[in-house]
């Protein structure tokens, strides 16, 4: 309990942070906890920046990107996993250099390509880079490998197709891994910034990074509107996570996978 | 495992020569499956527009001059390599570049691996655990930055302050930045890693575990002989995860010391950052991405060697 | 038998649909396209015909400000708007500095903004870029005059020309680099602050106070290469070839090393840097200036700060009338600086080259409106920027200003009535490699007390000359 209290300490200092005026931020000694503890920060931020349209389309964002992934990580890994075919290996370690190319050389490339497509200021521009990714396909494969292969031999000789196997006896088998996948992923795209920063241009389309990113920016910050706004920034996430992880929990215990 | 490989494929090709004469084209009876083809597509069609393209687009660059909008200006040959890799404060930034990726992988497997094995029995509280455990993660670089740079404050500082008054300038004095920005780098990591091996031990069977037990195995022994070869799968893809996620420590850098003091915390991917996004440089960053590349892909390339030897498959 | 037919159903079912999806897919993409398509096309052709100004033009302005300066300037925009009825004006948020610039670089004609923000240290990046349409063309066509160009300080306006003098953009937040400092102590210890005028004047003064028990700090310096051309432009030099880029040619030649004066300015000014960090006399370099070196100041146990003027409110707001606040006109390098040059800082507005006359006309309007004396009294007030012209600066809102908040800011405005053309900023395309350079020998001497000052320029000079050549060669 200690050790899990001392490492979310940076989180509560932040959260306690929120609610001191700039003021007493901005002075000596600072006090963990405020003497006049104010809601000011997160009138302000609301006020100043449309928080929770961006949030609403973070969750849109999130919720395209993580369902393709699955669906495409799924299907590839599949592939790789349980069929032989020429030029296996290849594509394979093909689909894992993807996860080592820096992400700052093709970023602006990309954003040409989504120009030229005229993506900007959609939702199709916003995720169109996260539909896929080497990692979740690298994930699905370390688990599908652990299925025993003899699983799909009895599968199909009891004439059950192969696409059959997967949606029926394979993916069934892999909520824990997929719902992992889904907490990760969502940290993941939920934290971009750069991308939804260069693919869209209005007030709209922006996604909560850019909002809070917009409270960092400038040669004056408010340090309690950063604090304030990463904490209104953050409640979605912890939800996210709080309900993934009783859905990941439940699937673990019914799943019973190996034996 | 190899004998595995070559029954399936016995199989799967059974499998197709049943009902492919029935459905598909007659003339396509080759020994060659479509169907993982297929299934391969879809992630591959993405992968070419959005990962090949640009990355031979490039790999194109590196051998040229680019303008300010990063489109080509001159055909220049090997001349940018010479001049990049000739430089001494690029073996710099490499060496930092390894230094810092090194700390993060040890720290961030270590610590996910001892609260991975502390939350994986199901306790009243163990949810507590986890959450708490894993919810560093959720939260932004920026904010998080912020946050920080409060507990880093050089006077007043919540770090000094614990220190006893110490006057540790954490982001601004060698090695102390180096250790501050890995710090957080490592607190931001922990909770992903934590809940892959997390899932990865709670799929051992309670029953393995519990007989083991019974059969007199201590705690060490049952971790080190059933726990850790069982989840080996979720171990090798933990590892995997952090080797290029820690090359990657960017934002940690940007926010915190923008690589100094004196370049002592400018790492690879912060380079080419400041070449590609700040300077408009972009041959160069094109340049230095080639080799974080080559750097990743070896070590992933031992990573996978090691593999066959190490990870254990059912 | 039967389970076999179920069997191969579905893989077709499958197939099929997996063949379906991906056609959803493109036809989804096309149709997208088609449709932004003809949008563009819609909004091409209402630019055609401006005679029936039903709607008033979109103006979109791209900027780096964050949500408090943007929250100003919402007013001016506000303002704007319901002045007139030709055009709208609309602020968004594009990131960072740099971040912005990138964006700005790879973004296509049609899609660029009529007006964006950019640093004055950039002008010449701006002034040799495609999607940057020089005011000056603007300012020629315009019958009604702009009287407020005319009463702009002529440092500042400067900073925004060209090398033939043309204007390239127009100052919104005209920020100046100076020292703050805590005028109460500066009293006890019976130090003039009008005799702190050079680096050399800023250690004798940082070990006397520290020496004297006054405080814990002398100085603390928002870490910054800016800070680095700002006191060799007060110290009369130029560290460029070709007159610093204002002559008729291009920099070719950084002349950190190659000549004397220069060199001589340099190494003092980096000598004070590695004396005042090697004594513990100053905060250390690279702390954050809002986190670390205001609470400081404010708390008393450091008593100057280097900045720009943009960071008045916030230094006010912290110390929180705990002591009175000085600022003194940036230190030059040397004790011989001509100190009468005042090389400007802060974030200007440039007309984005979108192809769209229309939505550029309205972007100089606004540019022009921002510019006259309430708007821009008022911006400068809130933030601490300074009045960009006279009228700004006469006007009652900032008079009030100077009266009742921050009356120490007056010892800037002497300095700039008394300034020449002398110095400049370096009129040079690659002001980021440049400023990195800058900052890291500054980081390099402060971190290191025994770092041989000559190697540390040396370093530099190579550093910003590679850049200076790299560019010359691919922008032909």
């Amino acid at each position: 309990m200690l050790l899990g209290l001392t490492f979310i300490a940076p989180l509560i200092i932040g959260i306690l942070f929120s609610f001191q005026s700039e003021q007493e931020l901005g002075t000596y000694p600072l006090h963990l906890l405020s003497d006049a503890p104010t809601l000011q920060n997160y009138r302000e931020v609301i006020k100043a920046v449309p928080l929770f349209s961006y949030l609403l389309n973070s969750g849109i964002v999130c919720l395209i990107s993580i369902a393709a992934q699955i669906v495409i990580a799924c299907l590839a890994a599949y592939g790789f996993v349980f069929f032989e075919f020429p030029m296996k290996k290849l594509l394979f370690s093909l689909v894992l250099a993807t996860t080592m190319i820096p992400g700052e050389v093709v970023v602006i490339t990309n954003y040409t390509t989504i120009q030229s497509l005229h993506l900007t200021n959609t939702y199709a521009g916003l995720v169109v880079t996260s539909l896929i990714s080497g990692t979740s396909i690298f994930l699905m494969r370390q688990f599908f490998m652990t299925i025993p292969k003899d699983y799909k031999e009895a599968a199909v000789l009891d004439g059950c197709g192969e696409m059959r196997f997967l949606f029926h006896i394979i993916l069934p088998m892999s909520k824990p891994t997929i719902s992992s996948m889904a907490v990760y992923l969502f940290v993941q795209i939920y934290n971009q910034f750069f991308w939804p920063l260069l693919v869209t241009n209005t007030e709209k389309m922006r996604t909560i990074q850019i909002g809070i990113s917009m409270l960092v920016t400038g040669d004056v910050v408010n340090y309690g509107h950063i604090l304030s706004g990463a904490v209104m920034a953050i409640i979605p996430a912890m939800l996210i996570y709080i309900i993934g992880q009783d859905y990941m929990i439940r699937g673990m215990t019914s799943g019973g996978v190996k034996g | 495992m190899t004998a595995q490989i070559t029954k399936t494929k016995n199989n799967s090709s059974i499998a197709q020569d049943n009902r492919r004469p029935a459905v598909r084209r007659p003339g396509r009876r080759k020994k060659i499956p479509v169907l993982p083809y297929l299934l391969i597509l879809p992630a591959m069609l993405l992968f070419i527009v959005f990962n090949y393209y640009p990355f031979f687009k490039a790999v194109f660059l590196s051998f040229t001059l680019t303008d300010k909008t990063g489109h080509f200006a001159k055909w220049v040959g090997l001349s940018n390599w010479i001049r990049i890799l000739g430089k001494s404060s690029f073996w710099q930034v490499i060496w930092i570049t390894v230094k810092m990726a090194g700390i993060n992988l040890v720290f961030t497997y270590l610590i996910a691996l001892v609260f991975a094995l502390l939350a994986m029995k199901k306790t009243r509280f163990s949810k507590i655990y986890q959450t708490m455990y894993a919810l560093p993660m959720a939260i932004a670089s920026s904010p998080a930055a912020a946050i920080f740079l409060f507990i880093y404050r050089q006077k007043n500082g919540l770090l000094n302050e614990l220190l006893g008054g110490a006057e540790i300038g954490w982001t601004t004095q060698m090695p102390y930045a180096l250790w501050a920005v890995c710090a957080m780098t490592i607190w931001m990591h922990v909770g992903v890693s934590f809940i892959f091996l997390l899932v990865g031990f709670r799929n051992v069977s309670e029953e393995v575990l519990e007989s083991a037990r019974l059969d007199g195995a201590g705690p060490w022994q049952r971790v080190r002989y059933i726990l850790l070869p069982m989840s080996s799968s979720q171990l090798f893809f933990v590892l995997f995860l952090n080797i290029s996620g820690s090359f990657r420590c960017f934002a940690q850098i940007k926010l915190l010391t923008n690589g100094g003091p004196a370049n002592g915390t400018k790492n690879l991917i912060y380079y080419i950052y400041e070449n590609a996004i700040i300077n408009g440089r972009f041959e160069t960053a094109c340049v230095q991405a080639m080799f974080l590349f080559l750097l990743i892909l070896i070590l992933t390339g031992v990573q996978f060697a090691l593999e066959k030897k190490t990870v254990f498959y059912q | 038998m039967m389970k076999r037919k179920v069997a191969i159903a579905t893989v077709v079912a499958m197939m099929l649909g997996l063949t379906a999806c991906g056609n959803a897919d493109t036809k989804q993409t096309v149709s997208t396209a088609q449709e932004s398509q003809a949008q563009t096309a819609e909004s091409a052709a209402s630019t055609e015909q401006p005679q029936a100004p039903a709607e008033p033009t979109e103006v979109v302005w791209w900027t780096y400000f964050g949500d408090t300066n943007i929250g100003y300037l919402q007013n001016v925009i506000d303002a704007f708007n319901e002045s007139q009825q030709n055009y709208h004006v609309t602020i968004e948020y594009q990131g960072k500095q740099s971040e912005m610039n990138a964006k700005i670089q790879s973004t296509a004609q049609q899609d660029l903004p009529a007006l964006f923000s950019g640093a004055v240290e950039n002008v010449a990046m701006y002034a040799n870029a495609d999607y940057c349409a020089d005011l000056q063309q603007y300012i020629d066509k315009d019958i009604d005059g702009w009287k407020e160009l005319e009463d702009t300080w002529d440092a500042i306006r400067s900073a925004y020309c060209d090398n033939e003098g043309n204007q390239i953009g127009y100052p919104i937040g005209y920020s100046y680099p100076g020292v703050y400092y805590n005028a109460d102590m500066f009293k006890e210890a019976g130090i003039d602050p009008a005799s702190v005028q050079s680096y050399s004047d800023l250690y004798e003064v940082s070990k006397k106070l520290v020496d004297g028990g006054y405080t814990k700090y002398g100085i603390g310096f928002h870490a910054d290469g800016f800070y680095f051309n700002a006191a060799l432009g007060r110290e009369g030099l130029q560290a460029y070839d070709n007159n610093n880029g204002l002559g008729a040619d291009a920099i070719t030649k950084c002349l950190y090393t190659s000549d004397e004066k220069v060199d001589a300015a340099i190494t003092n000014m980096l000598g004070v840097y590695q004396k005042l960090h090697a004594e513990n006399l100053c905060v250390p370099y690279g702390s954050d200036y809002q986190a670390e070196i205001i609470p400081q100041l404010a708390s008393g146990d450091c008593a100057m700060m280097m900045g720009v003027v943009s960071m008045t409110t916030k230094v006010l707001d912290s110390v929180n009338g705990a002591f009175e606040v000085g600022i003194l006109p940036m230190l030059s390098a040397t004790e011989d600086g001509k100190r009468t040059g005042e090389p400007a800082g802060g974030t200007g507005t440039f007309i984005g080259n979108n192809g769209n006359a229309d939505q550029m006309q309205g972007a100089y309007e606004f540019i022009k409106f921002a510019s006259t004396g309430d708007q821009a009294a008022y911006f400068a007030t809130q933030t601490g920027y300074l009045a960009p012209n006279q009228e700004a600066y006469q006007s009652d809102v900032y008079q009030d200003y100077v009266k009742n908040t921050f009356p120490a800011v007056s010892t800037i405005y002497e300095s700039l009535a008394a300034s020449d053309d002398s110095a400049t900023n370096p009129y040079i395309p690659i002001s980021n490699e440049m400023k990195a350079a800058n900052s890291l020998a500054i980081e390099t001497v402060a971190a290191d007390p025994k770092a041989d000052i000559q190697g540390v320029i040396k370093t530099a000079q190579e550093s910003i000359q590679e850049a200076i050549d790299l560019y010359n060669q691919s922008n032909q």
